[in-house]
């Protein structure tokens, strides 16, 4: 653990915090008031989330093709994370939907692909953790469909007619709200590479476990 | 391109022989099927009547279902006799094998659904008389897309532990698309005057899903079954 | 781990529970000052744009700053658990591999 590393640490940490007092500068919006401070937390998360899958994505389909050990550790990772940003996501627009909407849930295409996403890499984990010898490769083909969904989840609100916000809301916002909103964005990058780089690192000792065993072994 | 197709041909061929001698899948999956739909008939019940708006989707669950049971058991009967081994070590195109086995279960799944269509058809009332060519198209393009991930992840669970339970925890995630756009498309053509211009949008889905998911697969499915 | 490096992710843990309860007096603050909680009931075209406003009408309907305190506190409390966990399972690998050097190197490796 370097220098650098805990400047970064410090630096995400310092931003995260800040954030809810920058947030609670912003406007208030027209018709959701109040509750729409959700959004410089969740279109993050969910920034977060895609962000953990195209990496798990592209890591297993470099782990299936060229055999990297290193490249699996990471899908490993991303995986993880995809799945927890994802969580945050999917508690904090029901939360704001049951305000914006009159409804926890809907059935639009947002949602249930979303959903279906955050899914597919969830049995990523279950296949990885109890699938046996070999689990992994299974766990790099769920992860290159869970990459595909990507670029469908993203235009699903332009596509069909949902209740979410279409992915117009984000270049076409106001003042007030661009600056606090790609704080909070940064910050959650910052967080998800923080994140990520820890949780490789866990497999990476878990790999010296292995290789540790194996000599051991040899007496 | 000939050798593939003649390779893909062989184990299509391969498997109706084996499966023509024994029907045992074909026989186990249309009854596992038709009691799903029977259970569901009998389930959700509105005045002593099956509810009459439910019979797309009834319909594509027992496919879903049927299907995950076939997946399991064919392969199941490739470990039992080491035939996928045999398999894999023929000189023969691993895309061109995944291919063949691919054609196999969309042929068993077409045959369980033709006796699950005039089924739904008598206890929902529902008119699958009314656009027989589109409702044919999507049945197939929908079981083309549920069979491409399925034969996937059923080769490459064959090894694997647990592989009962892990077939469709891995499937249904991915092929719930698929499944939505099947019964979307169902239900327009079920409606009393058939929803065409919305059913050909599903079937077009349908058709993207099936390019994106055979083209993955027989991409990764080299890597995947190889020790 | 080492010494060095639990006492940066132990003050790390620390630092963001503080935050936490600071963030948490902030957003009470702002909850407090904002001078409606409601909206109103959902809006049956998809949003295309975000329009700010200085304050809400007052409506009765569900009050928002709960909700908005529950997802942010939701957020923290993921991350902080999410963390955690993996702090857990990082120490529990790095005694593995120290007790396994200590045995390889008592008995010596032997190919």
């Amino acid at each position: 653990m370097n220098k650098a590393y805990s400047v970064l640490v410090l630096a995400a940490i310092v931003l995260f915090a800040v954030a809810p007092a920058v947030v609670a500068q912003t406007p208030l919006e027209s018709t959701m008031g109040l509750v729409q401070k959700i959004f410089y937390y969740h279109v993050p998360s969910a920034m977060a989330m895609f962000l953990a899958a195209l990496v798990c994505g592209v890591a297993s389909a470099v782990y299936l093709f060229k055999g990297r050990p290193g490249a699996d550790r990471l899908a490993a990772a991303a995986a993880e994370l995809a799945v927890v940003f994802g969580l945050i996501v999917l508690v904090t627009g029901p939360l704001w939907a049951r305000k914006a909407w009159g409804v926890w849930w809907q059935w639009d295409a947002r949602l249930t692909s979303t959903l279906l996403m955050w899914m597919i890499f969830v049995a990523c984990l279950l296949v990885r953790r109890f699938g046996g010898a070999g689990a992994e490769k299974l766990g790099a083909a769920m992860a290159l469909f869970g990459m595909a969904n990507v670029p469908f989840v993203y235009i699903s609100v332009n596509i069909w007619r949902t209740l979410h916000p279409t992915t117009a809301v984000i270049p076409k916002l106001p003042g007030g709200m661009r600056g606090p909103f790609w704080f909070c964005a940064v910050s959650f990058m910052l967080l998800f590479g923080l994140l990520l780089a820890l949780r490789v690192r866990l497999e990476e000792r878990r790999a010296d476990v292995e290789h540790l065993y194996l000599m051991a072994d040899h007496e | 391109m000939t050798t593939f197709l003649r390779v893909a041909g062989l184990v299509v061929r391969k498997d109706l022989t084996v499966e023509v001698r024994s029907r045992e899948i074909v026989y186990t999956t249309i009854f596992f099927a038709v009691s799903c739909v029977l259970v569901f008939a009998f389930a959700l019940v509105r005045e002593g009547r099956p509810l009459e708006d439910a019979a797309a989707g009834i319909m594509w669950i027992s496919v879903a279902f049927a299907g995950t049971l076939a997946l399991g058991r064919t392969f199941e009967r490739e470990r039992h006799s080491e035939t996928l081994r045999a398999l894999m070590l023929a000189p023969a195109s691993r895309p061109a094998l995944y291919v063949g086995k691919l054609v196999g279960i969309v042929l068993l799944l077409l045959v369980v659904e033709a006796v699950l269509v005039p089924l739904v058809g008598l206890l929902f009332h529902a008119p699958i008389g009314s656009s027989p060519f589109r409702l044919a198209a999507l049945l197939v393009l929908g079981t083309i897309g549920f069979s491409a991930v399925g034969t996937l992840f059923a080769a490459m669970l064959v090894r694997a532990r647990s592989r009962d339970v892990m077939l469709p925890i891995l499937l249904y995630p991915i092929t719930i698309p698929v499944i939505i756009a099947g019964v979307r498309g169902t239900a327009a053509l079920f409606e009393p005057v058939p929803a065409v211009d919305l059913a050909d949008m599903w079937m077009a889905l349908l058709a993207f899903f099936d390019i994106v998911f055979v083209t993955l697969a027989l991409w990764t499915f080299e890597p995947l079954m190889t020790e | 781990m080492s010494r060095s490096r639990r006492t940066t992710a132990g003050a790390w843990v620390v630092a963001l529970g503080l935050l936490i309860a600071a963030s948490g007096g902030v957003l009470a603050q702002a909850a407090a000052a904002a001078p409606g909680q409601d909206g109103q009931v959902a809006p049956k075209e998809p949003a295309e744009q975000y329009v700010p406003v200085k304050s809400i009408p007052q409506q009765d309907s569900l009050p928002a700053a709960p909700l908005l305190v529950v997802a942010y506190g939701f957020v923290w409390v993921a991350l902080l658990v999410y963390v955690w966990s993996i702090w857990r399972r990082l120490m529990k690998v790095e005694h593995e591999i120290q007790a396994l050097s200590s045995r390889i190197a008592d008995v010596g490796p032997r190919r």
